[in-house]
C-alpha cells in the first residue's frame, strides 16, 4: 500500500507540475470558461433588453376593422407598437425601432374572403451575429402571434376548431441590416451568418499555429544550445534577429498564402450555394478586398511571429514555449466568441476601442465587411496591425541584443511558481 | 603574447554571485583548463569570454581585445563550444558546417568546409540529418564546427560530458592535435583526470573562487597527493 502512494505521489506531481495541465485544466476552465458563458449571457441579455425597450413600427394601409383587432392585440400583450398610415424610409428608422410590419390594402376584406392577403414584414437588425439572429427571430415571432390571433378570429367567427384553419396571411419577410446599410432576404443573412460563425475559429485557428510555431523556433534554440553558438558568430546580433524575423515572415507569407487560398476556396463554395438556391445578396469581393484581407492576414501573422519570438526569449525550453504560446494568445478565443455572439458596434465605446486595438480583432471581423467592401476598416486594421507588429519586434529586438536573450526565463514547474530571471 | 587576461572578474546573477572576483592569464598556444565541480563557475566565466554574458565587474581579455568593448573584433577569432550542445536536427552535419564556414570564411569556406569534414571524422555519415546522430557524434561534428576554421582561441565547455571512452579519446586527441595547428585552447571540465592529462595549466575553481593555480605538477606537488581529484579535495577542505 505504501509503494502505491509512494507511486501515486510522484504521478500527481509530475502531472501538477506539467504546463499543459495548469493550462488546460486550470486556467482554461476557471477564467475562460466563465468569460465566455458571460459574454453568452450578456449577448442574450442585450437581446432580452433591446425587445423589452424597443418598438415595433406598423404600417396599416387597410384601415379596417381586421387591421385594427391585430394592432391591438399587439398592444394588448405589451409590445412598444407605433402605428403609422404610410410606409417608412427603412434606412432612416429610429435606432430602437426593432421591426417594421406593413398591413396592406383590402387586407381585412382578402382575408374575409379566405383569399390569405401577404403582410410585409422587415426585421431590423443591427449587424450579423447570433445575438441579432435573435432579434430577427423575435421579430418574425410577433408575426406568427398575428397570425394566430386571426385563427382564433376567423374559428370564432365561423364557430370552428382554430386549429383547422392553416394559415390566415402569408409574409414577405426581408431583413435590414443597419451598420452594412443593406436590405437582404432571410436566406441572405442565413448564408452570410453561417460563414461568419465559422470564420473567427479558423482565424484563430491559424494565429495559434503560427504563434506557437515560432515559439518553438527559438525555444528549441535554446533548449539545444545552439542559440549559444550562434550568437558567438562573428555576425551583429541585429543580423541574427532579422534573420529570424524574416524566416517568421517567410512562414508568414507562407500561412497568409494558404489560409487566402483556403478561403477563397470556402467563399466560392459558399457562392455556388447561393447561386444554387437563387439568393439576391452581391458579395463584393473585389481585387481590392482581396489585397487589403490579404496584408491584414499578413501583418496580423506577422505580429503573430514576433509574439512567438517574444514569449520563446523568456521560455526556458521548447515545451515551456508552447504552453506560455498558448497561454499568451488564449485570449484571441475571447473575441472570436465576442465577434460570433455579438455585435461590436452595440457594446460601449470603451470595449469597443479595447477591442479594435487588437490586432486580431480586424482578422477575425474582416469577413462581415468584405460583404460590403468597406474599406476604411480595412485601413484601420492595417495600421492598428503594422503598428502592433513593429511593438513587438521593438521589443525583442531589444531583448536579443543584451544577455537577457540567455539569462531571462520563465520555467513552469519544479518549484511552487513560474521564476524569472 | 597573453592569450587571455581575468582580472577580479564578478558575474551576479540577480542576488547569486556566480564567479567572485577571479584572476588567472595564459600565453598563446597552451592548453589551460578550468577545473572544477558543477556550479563552480567555470560555465559562466567561459560565457563572458564568448561574449555572451557581460561581466558585472572586473576585466577579461582575449589576445589584448576586452570582452566588453571589443565583442564583434572577439567573436571573429575564437570558436565556442557549450556544454551539452545539440545540433539543428533537421540540417545534415554537412550543411552545418557549410553554414558555419561561409560565415566564418567567405572566401576561402570550400577548403575550411574540406578541414572540417575531415575533423569531425564522420564519413559519409555527415550527410545524413543531424536529428539522427548519437551524442558522440554530435560532439565530434559541434567540436569540428568551433574548431575548422583554425580560431586563435578555442573555448571549449566540458568538451567530453556524457561521452563514452571511446568518444572521449577521440575528442581529446583532436584538441591536443589542434594545438601544432596553432590554435590555443581554453577548457573546462569536472574531470579532473582528463584534464591532468591534457592541460599545460590550470585553475581549480570551487565556489566561484580560484582555490589553486599552476602546472598540474606543482598543483600535485603542493598538496602532496598524486592526482587532481585527491588535490582538489584537500584544497576544498572535505579530506
Amino acid at each position: 500500500m505504501s509503494n502505491l502512494l509512494v507511486l501515486i505521489k510522484k504521478e500527481l506531481k509530475e502531472t501538477v507540475r506539467n504546463p499543459r495541465f495548469i493550462i488546460f485544466t486550470i486556467i482554461l476552465p476557471l477564467i475562460l470558461y466563465p468569460l465566455m458563458g458571460l459574454i453568452i449571457s450578456q449577448a442574450f441579455t442585450s437581446v432580452s433588453e433591446k425587445t423589452k425597450t424597443g418598438t415595433i413600427l406598423v404600417v396599416d394601409m387597410d384601415n379596417s376593422n381586421i387591421s385594427e383587432y391585430l394592432i391591438d392585440s399587439l398592444n394588448r400583450s405589451g409590445l412598444h407598437v407605433i402605428l403609422r398610415h404610410s410606409e417608412p424610409n427603412i434606412s432612416s428608422l429610429d435606432s430602437n425601432v426593432l421591426g417594421v410590419i406593413i398591413i396592406p390594402k383590402n387586407f381585412g376584406e382578402d382575408f374575409l374572403n379566405g383569399a390569405r392577403p401577404t403582410v410585409t414584414v422587415y426585421s431590423v437588425i443591427n449587424g450579423v451575429s447570433i445575438s441579432e439572429q435573435g432579434l430577427m427571430s423575435y421579430i418574425f415571432g410577433i408575426v406568427g402571434f398575428m397570425k394566430e390571433t386571426l385563427k382564433y378570429l376567423l374559428a370564432q367567427m365561423n364557430g370552428i376548431d382554430p386549429n383547422l384553419i392553416s394559415n390566415p396571411f402569408t409574409e414577405n419577410r426581408k431583413i435590414y441590416v443597419r451598420n452594412w446599410g443593406k436590405l437582404m432576404t432571410d436566406q441572405d443573412l442565413n448564408a452570410i451568418f453561417m460563414q461568419v460563425m465559422f470564420w473567427p475559429w479558423i482565424m484563430f485557428s491559424m494565429v495559434i499555429s503560427v504563434v506557437q510555431l515560432s515559439a518553438t523556433f527559438l525555444g528549441e534554440e535554446k533548449e539545444q544550445k545552439t542559440l549559444e553558438i550562434l550568437l558567438t558568430f562573428p555576425v551583429r546580433r541585429t543580423t541574427i534577429l532579422f534573420s529570424k524575423v524574416v524566416g517568421s515572415g517567410i512562414l508568414a507569407v507562407l500561412a497568409a498564402i494558404f489560409y487566402t487560398v483556403g478561403f477563397l476556396i470556402y467563399m466560392n463554395s459558399f457562392s455556388t450555394m447561393i447561386g444554387q438556391i437563387g439568393l439576391t445578396i452581391q458579395l463584393s469581393f473585389d481585387p481590392v478586398s482581396i489585397i487589403l484581407t490579404g496584408l491584414i492576414f499578413f501583418l496580423a501573422l506577422l505580429f503573430s511571429a514576433a509574439l512567438g519570438l517574444t514569449v520563446s526569449v523568456i521560455a526556458q525550453d521548447t515545451k515551456s514555449a508552447e504552453s506560455l504560446a498558448t497561454a499568451v494568445i488564449m485570449p484571441t478565443m475571447l473575441v472570436a466568441f465576442i465577434v460570433m455572439f455579438m455585435d461590436i458596434s452595440s457594446l460601449p465605446t470603451y470595449l469597443q476601442l479595447i477591442l479594435y486595438a487588437f490586432p486580431y480583432t480586424y482578422l477575425m471581423q474582416g469577413l462581415k465587411y468584405v460583404y460590403i467592401g468597406r474599406y476604411q476598416f480595412f485601413i484601420i486594421g492595417i495600421i492598428d496591425n503594422l503598428v502592433a507588429a513593429i511593438l513587438m519586434l521593438s521589443l525583442i529586438s531589444r531583448i536579443f541584443t543584451s544577455e537577457r536573450i540567455l539569462t531571462m526565463k520563465i520555467r513552469f514547474g519544479r518549484g511552487r511558481r513560474s521564476r524569472l530571471t | 603574447m597573453n592569450a587571455v587576461v581575468v582580472k577580479d572578474l564578478v558575474k551576479k546573477y540577480g542576488r547569486l554571485v556566480a564567479v567572485k572576483g577571479i584572476s588567472f592569464s595564459f600565453s598563446e598556444g597552451m592548453i589551460y583548463g578550468l577545473i572544477g565541480p558543477n556550479g563552480a563557475g567555470k560555465s559562466t566565466t567561459l560565457r563572458i569570454l564568448a561574449t555572451l554574458l557581460e561581466p558585472t565587474s572586473g576585466e577579461a581579455k582575449i589576445f589584448g581585445l576586452n570582452v566588453k568593448k571589443d565583442k564583434d573584433k572577439i567573436r571573429k577569432i575564437i570558436g565556442y563550444l557549450p556544454e551539452e550542445a545539440g545540433g539543428y536536427k533537421y540540417l545534415t552535419g554537412y550543411e552545418y558546417l557549410e553554414m558555419n564556414a561561409k560565415i566564418y570564411s567567405p572566401d576561402n569556406y570550400g577548403e575550411v568546409l574540406e578541414y572540417g569534414a575531415l575533423l569531425t571524422g564522420l564519413g559519409d555519415r555527415l550527410y545524413d540529418r543531424i536529428g539522427s546522430y548519437s551524442k558522440g557524434m554530435i560532439r565530434r561534428l559541434l567540436l569540428a564546427r568551433a574548431l575548422m576554421n583554425k580560431p586563435r582561441l578555442a573555448i571549449l565547455d566540458e568538451p567530453t560530458a556524457g561521452l563514452d571512452v571511446i568518444h572521449a579519446t577521440q575528442i581529446r586527441r583532436m584538441i591536443k592535435n589542434m594545438v601544432n595547428e596553432g590554435v590555443t585552447i581554453l577548457l573546462s571540465s569536472h574531470n579532473m583526470l582528463e584534464v591532468q592529462f591534457l592541460c599545460d595549466e590550470l585553475s581549480l575553481i570551487n565556489n566561484g573562487e580560484i582555490v589553486a593555480q599552476g602546472t598540474p605538477e606543482d598543483i600535485l606537488k603542493d598538496t602532496g597527493t598524486d592526482n587532481l581529484e585527491d588535490a582538489f579535495m584537500r584544497l576544498v577542505g572535505n579530506e
